[in-house]
């Protein structure tokens, strides 16, 4: 039973993967990447990799359709008017992506031996973290450093997004007008949806420490909440140029960083934790993360400023 | 003293980080310069303090978090890297005081704080592949120090600057993906990330899955050929370098390929070298006819080209050829010549192209036929041209020569003299595209764009000069350079199976 139902997971995401790539429309293409995306946290799942599921769902299908959604809004008035590559073109690099896919494929099937994995380790060593989720102990004590780094390119990214407003509105605010207009069902939600929506984003940031969860997906959780507000115009979008908003952006990494020069005084080293406050901490970090986060994710998909500062 | 002594590799990478992050909240773009350099002059300390370390005591292997490898990331410094972390640092430390007027001139007042937060976030992330001992880690910082790039290409002036930063961030996103997909074909195969533990398992593991193994040297070779610029993955660089702010260009011309180059030494020569056979792998046959039509290709569409920016980015792929070519040679002459040239090549385009950013302070262009006469109205910025771009060419007496002299005894060593035929022809193509830049700056009658131009302010000069000088004494004086390189070729070549 389990088998026909893996096997048909992997061919509705073959073949959604292939109506992805065949889609004309834009905004088509995208709306199925996000069915793809879900499909996909679903076969995480079966994969018992339950952590990679809830950020694929988050991440891959939620604020990636988000923004890819309000891109090919923007994309709209000059859709059709770019030449499209011609035909050979399309076969050829079709043909070698596959190729290479296919070929990647057939080297990463191995033989039925379990391949070697740091895994036992990882579990070993989790006592000395303090926490009981495997995967948050490689986040945020093992691999702590590419953790504290993967922060920081999320905030190049949205530094990168607003490099891209005009010199004009520098500093303003963005304007939210790829999204839909603002109606009262979206009013209604944007009302209703945000004191619950923040206490499960709580929840999933504080359960992380022994569940899967954690800071990425209750910091998306928070994201989508202050998306819907602004969206709906309860709340105006902030200009970039806000004091109060960039000490939020660099709240999380600030903190880590914090944390990480702590351990040069009172532990071994940078990004080390003494034994007793070792969970203490790393659930303190993760409740500024996931601040951080939302507001990093929510103000990547608003989009870069577009209206001037008011003087 | 000893316990911050054991701690210098973290900060080494620590210092720029968190200076980044201040410099984002910084409003006034003089301020945010002055930090900057004070946090970029602190990174030499360490290097230099971590190289006599090594030179002395061997190499260092650092404990992030105080977690052991392979489960955590460790910082290993030895020879080669310690020599890239001092090449990177110094040189952005020599730079540093040239940014504020040229940067000031280019960039908006209050972009200007932002700019210098990236700058200092790549620099971070270049000094972090280099002294990092985990692939993932590398990978982390490779995004860091893309991502910061790609939005300092985006601020320079010109309105294509921000379609050479998409061209970049296109390519370079396909680069890092076939990155990070060799490195998990090897996570697959050895269930590590830690290149010494990597190396250690891959020759048990190569005879169990061999395909794997082959496979993840491909990605692996292929992402980072993409961030070094190997011929014909260097689409993305004549633009990217063309429409950057100066000093942005000068910045990653003299570090950012360099760091990639050192990257693909540390995975060929201590991964791959050390497990299997690596004259036996297709590493060579693939890096030969690449250098050389690097060599050739670039350096003529150099002489063809008329924005000067675009020239010399042209003349970086060519020159990048060298540096892989004697990387392909595989013998102690060759493999010495590659890597003083990465350190001489970071020297002379570094001068080059803070020559440039004068030029376009001054006179607003770098486009050739607008600069007639530039060589008697800017002497002394010319003068530097000039010299530093004979060292290119590899005159007797410059830098340059040093590492043609070592390539191409390595060629004859390898017995491959045609090889040898090549980089003297090849470094007759340089003499073309920067005669023709003379000719132009002393021959022709002043143009109306340059004729008030003049010299540029001393803070901009010495920077300029310092790299020049430097680009000339290592032609001489090759203790620190070709003796360095040297010992390294020869650690890297004693550590093959």
């Amino acid at each position: 039973m389990a088998l026909v139902f893996d096997i048909g997971i992997v061919s509705l995401l073959i073949a959604i993967g292939a109506w992805m790539i065949m889609a004309r429309d834009t905004l088509v293409a995208v709306i199925i990447f996000v069915v793809y995306g879900l499909l996909m946290s679903i076969a995480w799942v079966r994969l018992s990799a339950v952590d990679v599921a809830l950020t694929e769902a988050a991440i891959g299908s939620g604020i990636t359709g988000m923004l890819l959604l309000s891109a090919a809004a923007r994309l709209r008035q000059t859709e059709g008017a770019g030449a499209r590559p011609s035909f050979p073109v399309c076969v050829a690099a079709g043909s070698l992506c596959a190729l290479i896919s296919a070929g990647l494929a057939g080297v990463v099937l191995l033989p039925a031996d379990v391949a070697p994995t740091l895994a036992p380790l990882a579990v070993a060593n989790l006592a000395d973290t303090g926490l009981e989720n495997p995967v948050a102990g490689v986040l945020f004590a093992y691999r702590a450093l590419d953790t504290l780094l993967e922060k920081v390119v999320l905030l190049l990214a949205l530094l990168g997004v607003w490099s891209l407003g005009s010199d004009r509105a520098w500093g303003g605010a963005p304007a939210l007008g790829a999204y839909v207009p603002p109606n009262d069902i979206l009013v209604f939600f944007a009302q209703v949806l945000p004191p619950i929506g923040i206490v499960f984003a709580a929840y999933m940031t504080w359960t992380g420490a022994s569940h899967p969860g954690g800071a990425f997906q209750g910091g998306t959780v928070l994201a989508v909440m202050w998306l819907l507000v602004m969206m709906a115009g309860v709340a105006r979008a902030p200009p970039i140029s806000s004091t109060k908003v960039r000490w939020l952006l660099v709240a999380g990494p600030a903190l880590f960083l914090a944390v990480g020069f702590l351990g040069f005084v009172i532990a071994a080293g940078f990004l080390a934790y003494p034994v007793d406050y070792a969970k203490a901490l790393i659930v303190l970090i993760e409740i500024a993360l996931a601040l951080s986060i939302g507001v990093t994710l929510a103000l990547l998909a608003a989009g870069p400023p577009e209206r001037t500062l008011q003087p | 003293m000893s316990a911050i002594t054991a701690q210098l590799p973290g900060l080494q990478v620590v210092v720029p980080l968190l200076g980044a992050i201040i410099a984002a909240f910084m409003r006034r773009g003089t301020l945010a310069w002055a930090w900057a350099t004070l946090i970029t002059a602190f990174t030499p300390i360490i290097a230099f303090a971590l190289l006599f370390q090594v030179w002395s005591n061997g190499p260092i292997s650092y404990h992030m978090g105080g977690w052991p490898p392979p489960i955590g990331i460790e910082y290993r410094v030895d020879l080669l890297n310690a020599f890239v972390l001092v090449l990177v640092s110094l040189v952005s430390t020599i730079m540093m005081p040239y940014a504020r007027r040229s940067v000031a001139h280019e960039i908006d007042g209050d972009k200007q704080a932002w700019f210098y937060a990236m700058y200092l976030l790549c620099l971070a992330g270049l000094l972090g592949i280099a002294i990092t001992g985990d692939a993932f880690n590398a990978f982390v910082f490779l995004e860091i120090s893309s991502l910061s790039t790609y939005v300092m290409i985006a601020m320079g002036r010109d309105r294509r600057a921000l379609v050479a930063s998409y061209q970049y961030l296109i390519l370079g996103t396909i680069g890092a993906t076939f990155y990070v997909i060799g490195v998990g074909l090897l996570y697959l195969v050895t269930g590590s990330l830690n290149f010494a533990d990597i190396a250690a398992r891959l020759g048990e593991a190569s005879a169990a899955f061999p395909r794997p193994v082959l496979a993840g040297l491909a990605f692996l070779f292929v992402g980072i050929s993409l961030k070094l610029a190997l011929f014909p993955l260097h689409l993305w660089l004549p633009n990217a370098y063309a429409y950057a702010p100066s000093f942005a260009t000068a910045f990653l011309a003299a570090t950012a390929t360099k760091v990639a180059v050192y990257l693909f030494l540390r995975i060929a020569f201590s991964i791959y070298g050390v497990a299997l056979d690596l004259k036996a792998l297709p590493v060579s046959t693939v890096l030969y006819p690449l250098s050389i039509a690097a060599m050739f290709i670039a350096s003529i569409l150099a002489v063809y080209e008329q924005n000067l920016k675009r020239m010399l980015a042209y003349s970086s792929v060519a020159q990048i050829g060298y540096i892989t070519l004697g990387i392909a040679l595989m013998n102690q002459a060759g493999l010495t010549g590659g890597i003083v040239h990465l350190f001489n090549h970071a020297l002379i385009k570094g001068a080059l192209f803070l020559a440039l950013g004068a030029v376009m302070y001054r006179a607003g262009t770098v486009k050739l036929d607008d600069l007639g006469g530039i060589g008697r109205t800017m002497p002394l910025t010319f003068a530097a041209f000039v010299l530093a771009g004979m060292s290119l060419m590899g005159v007797p007496g410059t830098a340059g020569f040093i590492s043609k002299y070592y390539l191409i005894v390595g060629a004859l060593d390898a017995g491959k003299w045609p090889v040898a035929f090549l980089i003297v022809a090849s470094s007759l193509i340089a003499l073309l595209y920067i005669g023709r830049a003379v000719e132009v700056a002393y021959f022709r009658p002043v143009s109306k764009a340059v004729a008030h131009a003049k010299d540029p302010p001393l803070m901009m000069l010495v920077p300029m000069l310092a790299l020049t000088f430097a680009s000339v004494y290592f032609g001489i004086d090759t203790e620190l350079s070709a003796g360095v390189a040297s010992r390294i070729a020869e650690l890297l070549i004693g550590g093959l199976k």
